[in-house]
């Protein structure tokens, strides 16, 4: 899962970006309104974290800009001011949720998590797939109910393919949504993350398909 | 704005003044001219009946001459049947030395009382008839040729002529000046209150903005008022810049402040248990003090005169937010007859208030909110009920103070309902707390409504 901060407030975005890449996100960062609306129209990002202060573009007209382009994806805003006026424009021009400063960490990773949840069409914070459930608010994932430990960059790979079950997903889409945008790209990083991870689930869960991508299928067939 | 009244003593109306002056003058004027004109009309029958009477000398004078024996008498009587009618009030008579020689038949055997005079010449005098009737006479005293003798003609006339034509005249002279001096009057008035009138509008147009039916003065005044118009406006409209400075500030402080209050709260996670509780409760006290003082500084209440707001829309607005932020919970938002009411005030107001209590109410409900608006008696009525816990009744107090929260399990800072009590307060309205038939809290707000 991969996720845009656009926050101009230098210490407030190192912790939200701190946080999140805790909570085993990928997270690009930007200071600025017009860098994040390039960022957000341009990379692939499972949700958005868009504070409403900005210098230059402010978030609101920053959050119209995506909307009118047609992207869908959840955005969770932050304000300092706090007003019903504020949250009302900020939902009716498109936001997903909304959080206002000075918030606790643990409830922006929650609403976050929320989103994402819904945004894939999931109910619960746990999601299933053959033997392995993945407790996506405790971060945890269990297999037959023995925990499995994971390194942030496997949690991350199999938290996206389990919010995507059945669809086969190309290496680039893996990429763009497991990297941050620093890092240096290449498919062959993909192939040997997705093995070690079947080694720690079990080879069944993950299919390859030969030249399209990988596969999770929901039910054990293995 | 009341009508001057008889009880600030004296008249205190501009309709009150000018009609008043206007008439004292009107008045005064005619009073002068009807004075001058009797008088002049006065004078006018004098010089009329003067030149009849002296027709009637010049007849007798022509007509006299001084016999032989030096007395005199009159080659033919002069032809006027009033002087002939006896006791007709219209007399001469003629008199050689003193000694009456010959009178119109209308004298009989009196004489007209009049002083002799030796002096050669005419004159008016005033005299008393026969019957002791007021006489207007002309007398010349001459000589003629062929005698020695002083002769004096006198040729008299009623004054009661004079006084009958005058009184007429009187009569109606005072019924004309009455009736032009009803139409001035009458013009006086319609001129005054045509004149006024942009200031009964001005008055309309500020209960206009009272009653919250318009924001600004409209600019169709003429020259002596406007530019009192324009002041006004300008005051208005000061006012609305104060607010949106003031709210601009608030937002600018706001920001300014909350940015380092939630790297503190966060930074503090890194500390030992003690200290970092510690930190985190007072940032939760400066956020509440924060959140307490920028909602009243934002709240406009009378700083926004004129300001009018249509519930419906705020209450839509709310409805949709608070679906979206609720997503998760499945609750279902109820907006009851909210169409047409209208409040007296400022939007974001209403927006803060109403959004309070249903964001209160949200986190408390089980699976149902219920809003209704009503206007009743000038008072708008927006009703915000759950069907959660509820509060029991000897707790409503409490949680409408500040800071105070019932239960630390829902998230909020605990000023919500307090800042709504703040800001309803500012329009002269008030919130009660009761038992909702859904079994949890109903908040009933009561607000000015706009006619």
């Amino acid at each position: 899962m991969r996720l845009l901060v656009v926050e101009d407030d230098p210490q407030v975005s190192r912790q939200l970006a701190d946080a999140l890449r805790a909570a085993g996100y990928a997270v690009d960062v930007a200071a600025e309104g017009r860098e994040g609306r390039f960022l957000g129209e341009s990379e692939p990002y499972d949700a958005i974290v868009l504070d409403l202060g900005l210098p230059g573009v402010d978030g609101l007209g920053v959050l119209e800009g995506w909307r009118q382009a047609g992207l869908q994806v959840p955005v969770l805003v932050l304000t300092a001011r706090g007003t019903w006026r504020e949250k009302v424009t900020g939902l009716r021009a498109g936001a997903d949720d909304y959080l206002a400063k000075p918030f606790e960490v643990e409830e922006l990773l929650a609403r976050i998590e929320a989103l994402l949840r819904r945004s894939g069409g999931h109910a619960s914070p746990v999601l299933e797939a053959g033997r392995v459930r993945l407790d996506t608010s405790a971060r945890r994932a269990t297999r037959d109910g023995v925990p499995i430990e994971l390194t942030a960059l496997e949690y991350r790979l199999l938290a996206y393919l389990m919010h995507h079950p059945e669809r086969v997903i190309s290496k680039s889409e893996l990429t763009e949504h497991l990297y941050e945008q620093s890092f240096d790209r290449d498919s062959n990083v993909i192939e040997v993350l997705v093995n070690r991870l079947r080694k720690k689930v079990g080879p069944e869960l993950i299919t390859t398909r030969r030249g399209l991508g990988y596969q999770l299928s929901k039910d054990d067939r293995g | 704005m009341t009508e001057g009244s008889p009880h600030r003593g004296r008249a205190t109306t501009l309709n009150a003044r000018l009609v008043l002056t206007s008439s004292a003058w009107v008045l005064l004027a005619l009073v002068v001219a009807d004075t001058v004109l009797v008088w002049l009309f006065r004078d006018h029958i004098e010089r009329r009946f003067d030149a009849s009477l002296d027709d009637q000398l010049r007849e007798l004078v022509a007509a006299s001459d001084a016999g032989a024996d030096g007395r005199v008498a009159l080659a033919w009587k002069p032809f006027d049947p009033r002087f002939n009618r006896p006791r007709s009030g219209w007399y001469w008579q003629l008199s050689q030395d003193g000694d009456v020689m010959i009178r119109s038949d209308s004298l009989w055997q009196d004489s007209l009382p009049v002083e002799g005079s030796a002096a050669i010449g005419r004159r008016t005098v005033h005299l008393r008839g026969p019957a002791g009737e007021p006489l207007r006479a002309l007398v010349q005293t001459l000589t003629l040729p062929r005698s020695r003798s002083t002769f004096t003609y006198v040729v008299a006339g009623p004054v009661s002529d004079i006084d009958r034509d005058v009184r007429r005249f009187i009569g109606q002279i005072a019924v004309t000046l009455t009736l032009l001096a009803a139409g001035l009057l009458a013009a006086v008035i319609v001129q005054v209150r045509f004149g006024l009138r942009p200031l009964r509008e001005l008055r309309a147009a500020l209960a206009e903005i009272r009653a919250g039916r318009a924001s600004r003065l409209p600019q169709r005044f003429p020259a002596e008022i406007a530019p009192m118009v324009d002041e006004l406006n300008a005051l208005l409209d000061h006012n609305v810049e104060m607010l949106a400075r003031a709210r601009m500030q608030a937002a600018d402080l706001a920001h300014a402040l909350k940015n380092p209050l939630t790297v503190i709260q966060n930074e503090s996670r890194d500390l030992p248990d003690a200290p970092s509780r510690v930190v985190r409760e007072q940032v939760k006290v400066m956020t509440s003090a924060i959140q307490r003082h920028l909602s009243r500084a934002r709240a406009a209440g009378a700083r926004a005169p004129g300001a009018r707001t249509s519930v419906a829309a705020v209450l839509e607005d709310l409805g949709f937010s608070l679906e979206r932020l609720y997503r998760e919970r499945g609750l279902s938002i109820r907006i009851e007859d909210a169409a047409g009411a209208v409040f007296r005030g400022d939007a974001e107001d209403l927006e803060e208030m109403v959004g309070n209590l249903m964001d209160n109410a949200c986190k408390w409900a089980r699976s149902q909110v219920l809003v209704h608006a009503r206007t009743r008696d000038g008072w708008l009525t927006v009703t915000v009920e759950d069907d959660g816990p509820g509060v029991p009744p000897h707790e409503y107090e409490r949680v409408l103070s500040r800071g105070v929260r019932l239960d630390e399990s829902a998230p909020g800072t605990g000023i919500g309902l307090a800042a709504v009590r703040d800001v309803a307060s500012a329009y002269r309205g008030r919130i009660d707390l009761a038992r909702s038939r859904l079994g949890g809290l109903c908040a009933t707000l009561w607000l000015p409504a706009a006619a």
